[in-house]
């Protein structure tokens, strides 16, 4: 019996070896061409939310407020608070709190979109708000900032 | 023989090698810049955490609040720094008090207009004066004061009215003390015999006493008595032990008195409060002392709400013999 077989072989030995890495090779390629962008970007997006979320920590600790001086004004029939930047960073006053109640809307200058509070550097650092308190004894007021700094005082008449 | 697809074994792995790698820089190198952005946060965090430190070390002892002796300014606030860092003051408040609808509001001097200077204190600094051009102190009001620091700390104090005792500001009219009963129509002395003293009572029960007396207003302003009485105390001599009280009200009533204005003040013992006729001769017989003397005080003090002012004023002595 001939064996006819190797010759065959024989004659296409190596087309597969190459076959199979040029295979291989494109599929790496393809495989990279899929994770890469999506690896970058995953991680472009996690880091992009870790500076935005930093950056705001970072902010937010630089503030501080204070209310120096709080009392009723006799004249205006308003109590008057006076605050202070006293941070590194310029501020927007956006909410004002009487004992619990938001009394945003009864402030003056209004805090529409918020009110800013400036640095020391800007020399505009103090704000005077007045707010329209129905008749009252003692009052508590908290003051907040966009970023969510508060300062808190008691006015007692 | 080498075998030439043996040469090509591992292309693919190194190339997936390659590409791994480059992913996990991209990664290492996404890690590392978060951390930079944390570093950056934490620093920040404990910069501001040593700010607050700062801040709670700062403490201020306000002393006094006076008006200043110093010439371009009005004020002179004396203060301590008992704290454990420097503090500059950032604006001083003065809050009238007694006149509510005024708030004072001073910052750093600029130029020729108000504020205060000398405002930064010194760790331990004692007795550290800030000069304040602004509006004077008015004597006669309470202030609040309330001293801002850059750092944001509030401290404040009150300065309470003054109240002068360095002279009179009531003048007694000595031996201007009159009494009147009500049976007699005219003023007389209260340094009466006993028969003069039944006399006017009129051998009868004593009425209402009415005791007058003079003074003048030496304050300097004007001065409101709203409400006033007056004790009389009968003393046995010479030891003065007091055995009897009387009580009075003050008759004339709130007035106000101008600057150097001469007034009479008169007060009245109601009958009960005096006793009857024989009550006194009676308390005054277990002493063997034949003579008891009165001696009146007066003081006055305003009513709730008023500007309070007190003064004790020692009278004549009322002399009653007994026989």
């Amino acid at each position: 019996m001939i064996n006819l077989a190797p010759t065959i072989t024989c004659g296409r030995k190596g087309l597969s070896p190459v076959v199979a890495t040029l295979l291989m090779v494109g599929i790496v390629f393809a495989m990279f061409a899929i994770l890469y962008p999506w690896a970058t970007s995953s991680l472009m997006l996690y880091q992009g939310s870790a500076s935005i979320w930093f950056s705001n920590q970072e902010e937010a600790a630089k503030e501080r407020i204070v209310i120096e001086m709080a009392l009723f004004n006799v004249t205006t029939n308003h109590t008057d608070i006076y605050v202070r930047n006293v941070g590194e960073i310029d501020v927007k006053i956006v909410a004002v709190y009487v004992n619990g109640a938001d009394y945003s809307s009864s402030v003056n200058p209004p805090l529409t979109g918020g009110y800013p509070i400036y640095t020391k550097a800007s020399n505009q650092n103090v704000v005077r708000f007045s707010i329209a308190i129905p008749q009252y004894t003692s009052v508590n007021i908290k003051v907040v900032t966009a970023r969510g700094y508060q300062a808190t005082t008691t006015v007692t008449k | 023989m080498r075998n030439p697809a043996g040469s090509r074994k591992g292309i693919a792995t190194a190339i997936g090698a390659v590409f791994f790698i480059l992913i996990v820089i991209v990664g290492f190198v996404t890690i590392w810049t978060i951390n930079t952005y944390e570093a950056r946060y934490q620093e920040v965090k404990t910069k501001m955490n040593d700010w607050d430190v700062q801040r709670i070390s700062e403490n201020i002892h306000i002393r006094s609040l006076e008006n200043s002796t110093v010439a371009g300014y009005n004020l002179t606030l004396i203060v301590d720094n008992i704290g454990g860092v420097l503090v500059k003051t950032s604006r001083i408040y003065i809050y009238d008090q007694t006149d509510k609808s005024k708030l004072y509001l001073y910052d750093q001097r600029i130029g020729a207009g108000n504020g205060f200077v000398n405002g930064s204190i010194d760790v331990g600094e004692q007795y550290h004066k800030i000069e304040v051009k602004g509006t004077p102190l008015n004597e006669l009001h309470t202030y609040r004061v309330i001293l801002t620091t850059e750092r944001g700390r509030q401290f404040s104090y009150v300065k309470e009215y003054k109240v002068s005792f360095q002279g009179p500001t009531l003048a007694y009219s000595s031996g201007s003390m009159k009494i009147k009963y009500a049976t007699l129509t005219q003023w007389i002395s209260p340094y009466i015999g006993s028969e003069q003293l039944w006399t006017a009572l009129g051998a009868a029960e004593p009425q209402k006493l009415r005791v007058k007396a003079t003074f003048m207003n030496t304050a300097g302003r004007s001065i409101t008595i709203a409400s006033g009485n007056i004790l009389l105390q009968i003393c046995d001599t010479p030891d003065n032990k007091k055995i009897f009280f009387l009580g009075g009200w003050m008759e004339s009533g709130a007035g106000t008195y101008a600057p150097n204005q001469v007034f009479d003040v008169i007060w009245v013992i109601e009958r009960h409060s005096f006793g009857n006729k024989s009550e006194l001769e009676s308390m005054l017989e277990s002493y063997p002392n034949d003579r008891a003397i009165f001696l009146g005080s007066a003081a006055f003090s305003s009513a709730q709400g008023e500007p309070f002012y007190i003064a004790g004023i020692l009278m004549d002595g009322l002399l009653v013999y007994l026989n």
